[in-house]
């Protein structure tokens, strides 16, 4: 009897496997659906939410005023005249309460003070409580070939350029300007004229911004973020040390790198 | 055309890897029967890449653009105002004048071979050949232009619409122009020099008694010189700090680019392949003639903290200095600087 009944769950236990591995798990295998199911081998449909396409509104300040370029500002007691004002933002990411993660997938986008709205491709609806993105460009977008792009596509070729061969890699910040230099509050050129170019990998800022935005049907859909340009001047006296090239000014480019992280801010 | 002439070795080569590799190449295969490179006795066959297969019709594109000045902002300065061919592609001054008589600070390098090196520039801050043409097209003390309007200006032309699109199947734009230079520079391969016949092709008659003495002397564990100047490029293309100067405060060299302190006064090992062209010597140019330099290697180098561990004081004698450097004259390659094909 006890021979019969070993046999039994032996049997069974061989019936259980073999069951098991005939039938796979069936349900969504999607890892960004509602109904995500970790064990499903079978996908037998996904439920997602609906995606909206949300942009992005940057309005640039240089004080209380709109940056405009080839306007002149008091810069830390310096009168400037910022003539060419431009930067990458990438790897965009949405980020609800719970820490999870959306990006933007794809996105690049080169930053002017000339354009205010950006777009971002589609995000699933939801409440998200922060926005994340680097000011430059990972490594390996960074040293890749801006011939293999299309004129206009913002990792292109530009003009102004936007990109170095000496140093292979894109500028990812360059403000051009004038500065004055002889203190007759009148920025000078050619004497005053001034060059901030940051680049390389060294050089990539990680902004974190507390931004609560909703996503979803009839909702505005829009991120809204500022740049105080007069954060990006703190430490710096424009009279006598202006220019870098990253590499030739590391001192210098180390400060306005230190700013970027504090120059933006949710506008609400 | 001498250049054009069918390497059968070669041409087997690439014909059995095309058949191997039919359905990836398609679109490359449709533009133009493939150009394989006379490759000289010694050197192994360059690698290309896949995304700009050599075709003469582009080699072609590429030297017109190379000769042209179109590509400076003021149409005054070619890609040849810098690199002649009749010095293997480098300049007789020590610094050479850009737009409106501008001057970096480096010496223009020779080109020969060029096909064969893994980066660019004195301090291989590029990465290669297709992205290279970006650097003069747009420095400053270069041809100080721009890559969207050089685009337009071609844009502008009918001839150049023409070509490109033979070449390309498109208008003019950056990957075109970009691909069209550095198929050409691939061409401008230089090996047959008397130490190459003498060395590679089996000609004991090409090098003087003069020139074999000098020869032993350069590969001489005593000299050092092809420790670094080795190899069938004459150059093991590291970044060395050859200790010619105590201060580099003008230009890094290496540390322009890595930010390492360490390279501090490193430069690329430049090939001494038709060393006897291309003076002025040293990456500013500031030194004359080869004896100037031999002289100054026999001190032992300036003592800098990153001065390579090879450069040690020797001495030579007169006649000795006298036989090496008429093995460094051996290393002109006369074939090289009188193609037609380059000019």
């Amino acid at each position: 009897m006890r021979f019969k009944g070993l046999l039994l769950t032996i049997t069974a236990l061989f019936t259980l496997i073999n069951f098991n591995s005939c039938k796979k798990i069936e349900g969504c295998t999607e890892e960004a659906a509602l109904n995500y199911d970790p064990e499903a081998e079978v996908n037998v449909g996904c439920l997602y939410n609906e995606s909206f396409p949300v942009e992005l509104h940057m309005h640039q300040y240089v004080g209380l005023e709109e940056l405009v370029e080839e306007s002149t500002y008091n810069l830390g007691g310096v009168e400037t005249k910022l003539n060419l004002v431009q930067y990458y933002i990438s790897a965009i990411k949405l980020v609800d309460a719970d820490g999870m993660e959306t990006p933007a997938e794809g996105v690049y986008l080169l930053m002017s003070p000339e354009v205010e709205e950006y777009s971002l491709g589609n995000f699933p609806a939801g409440d998200y409580t922060k926005i994340m993105f680097d000011i430059g460009l990972d490594s390996v977008t960074n040293h890749g070939d801006p011939s293999l792009y299309q004129i206009g596509d913002p990792l292109g070729a530009q003009f102004p350029n936007m990109h170095w061969g000496w140093s292979f890699g894109y500028i990812f910040v360059r403000i051009d300007g004038e500065a004055d230099v002889t203190g007759d509050g009148i920025p000078d050129n050619p004497d005053g004229l001034f060059e901030m170019h940051l680049g390389s990998d060294h050089f990539v800022a990680t902004i974190e911004i507390d931004l609560p935005v909703a996503i979803g049907e009839g909702l505005e859909n829009i991120c809204h973020l500022k740049t105080q340009w007069e954060t990006f001047f703190n430490s710096v006296d424009l009279s006598t040390d202006n220019t870098t090239h990253s590499t030739d000014n590391v001192d210098l480019a180390n400060i306005i790198y230190g700013n970027i992280f504090e120059m933006f801010s949710p506008e609400y | 055309m001498k250049k054009n002439k069918t390497n059968y070795l070669c041409f087997f080569m690439v014909l059995t890897l095309s058949i191997f590799s039919c359905s990836v190449d398609d679109e490359i295969d449709m533009q133009d029967e493939k150009y394989v490179l006379i490759i000289p006795a010694g050197f192994p066959y360059p690698d290309i890449p896949a995304d700009n297969p050599l075709t003469q019709a582009k080699i072609n594109l590429g030297k017109k653009l190379f000769y042209d000045p179109i590509l400076s902002i003021d149409s005054t300065i070619s890609c040849g105002s810098c690199h002649k061919a009749e010095l293997a592609f480098s300049d007789d001054v020590s610094i050479s004048e850009g737009v409106f008589g501008r001057l970096g600070f480096r010496n223009s390098p020779s080109l020969a071979n060029v096909v064969y090196y893994p980066l660019m520039l004195k301090d291989g801050g590029n990465p290669n050949l297709e992205t290279q043409p970006y650097v003069p097209i747009e420095t400053h003390f270069e041809m100080d232009f721009n890559m969207v309007l050089l685009v337009n200006r071609l844009n502008e032309n009918a001839d150049y619409v023409e070509e490109f699109k033979a070449v390309f199947g498109k208008t003019p734009d950056p990957f075109g122009i970009t691909r069209a230079l550095a198929a050409f520079e691939r061409t401008l391969i230089s090996g047959n020099s008397a130490y190459d016949q003498y060395t590679y092709q089996g000609k004991t008659s090409a090098l003087t008694t003069s020139q074999k003495i000098g020869m032993e002397l350069f590969f001489s564990t005593e000299l050092n010189c092809s420790s670094c100047h080795g190899g069938f490029l004459l150059t093991d293309n590291t970044f060395q700090n050859n200790g010619y100067f105590s201060n580099y405060s003008a230009d890094s060299g290496r540390a322009r680019i890595t930010l390492l302190q360490e390279d501090v006064g490193k430069f690329r090992v430049p090939t001494l392949r038709n060393i006897g062209l291309t003076a002025p010597y040293m990456h500013d140019g500031s030194v004359v003639t080869l004896e100037e330099v031999i002289d100054q290697y026999m001190l032992g180098g300036s003592g800098h903290v990153n001065q390579s561990e090879l450069i040690k004081p020797f001495n030579l004698s007169l006649v000795e200095k006298s036989d090496l450097i008429n093995f460094l004259n051996a290393l002109t390659d006369e074939e090289f600087i009188s193609d037609p094909a380059f000019k």
